[in-house]
């Protein structure tokens, strides 16, 4: 089964004024990396996706929304 | 994700590795008088070091880090992984084809490319087990 991803990073993020370096280097990851999750072109880990839902403060069901395509 | 320590190393564990094999090759194709191939290789010693040099930039694009085996993240490995991955496959179909032409050009070598071939497989099964048990 397909399962869509779509993440509220890039919302989350410039709610805060951040850049993709800041949320990079908050979570010691690439800025590349953070691009790619907010366009939809890479699916983070478990870890990282907690890692993510941690830092802003949220549940990982509150910063990705997963579908059955 | 690299740790504070290898960040303090000038190139990552496995490119010091990769870096001094190739820079014992050069030294040893140079005292056995091969100048031009010692040459070539040291060449690439120097290559490797700007490579690694660059992809340790804070700039550095993810192609940069996984052409350089310098992972920064899971998103540099999982790239690495998928590009090796063809790597492989390529490397086991060009194999097979290698084989057939020994088997018709060169029928005494035949032993070696079936080995390679033999080797490959091991390789990719016993990676296969591995990741298994990881995953």
């Amino acid at each position: 089964m397909l399962y869509i991803v779509e993440s509220e990073v890039r919302r989350l993020r410039t709610e805060r004024g951040m850049s993709q370096g800041d949320l990079a280097t908050a979570l010691g990851v690439s800025r590349q990396t953070i691009n790619a999750i907010e366009v939809g072109r890479y699916d983070p880990s478990l870890g990282l996706a907690a890692r993510l839902a941690r830092y802003f403060e949220l549940s990982i069901e509150e910063v990705f929304h997963v579908d059955a395509g | 994700m690299s740790t504070q320590a290898e960040r303090r190393l000038p190139l990552s564990p496995a490119n010091l590795v990769i870096s001094g094999a190739l820079a014992v090759v050069a030294v040893a194709t140079a005292v056995a008088g091969h100048w031009q191939q010692a040459i070539v290789v040291a060449v690439g010693v120097a290559a490797t070091v700007v490579m690694v040099r660059r992809a340790r930039r804070p700039g550095a694009s993810d192609v940069e880090r996984v052409d350089a085996i310098e992972y920064r993240d899971e998103r540099d490995r999982a790239i690495a992984r998928a590009g090796l991955a063809v790597v492989g496959a390529t490397a086991m179909a060009l194999t097979a084809v290698e084989h057939v032409l020994v088997l018709v050009l060169r029928p005494e070598l035949a032993a070696w490319s079936l080995g390679q071939f033999l080797i490959l497989t091991v390789a990719w099964m016993v990676a296969n087990r591995v990741a298994a048990q990881r995953h």
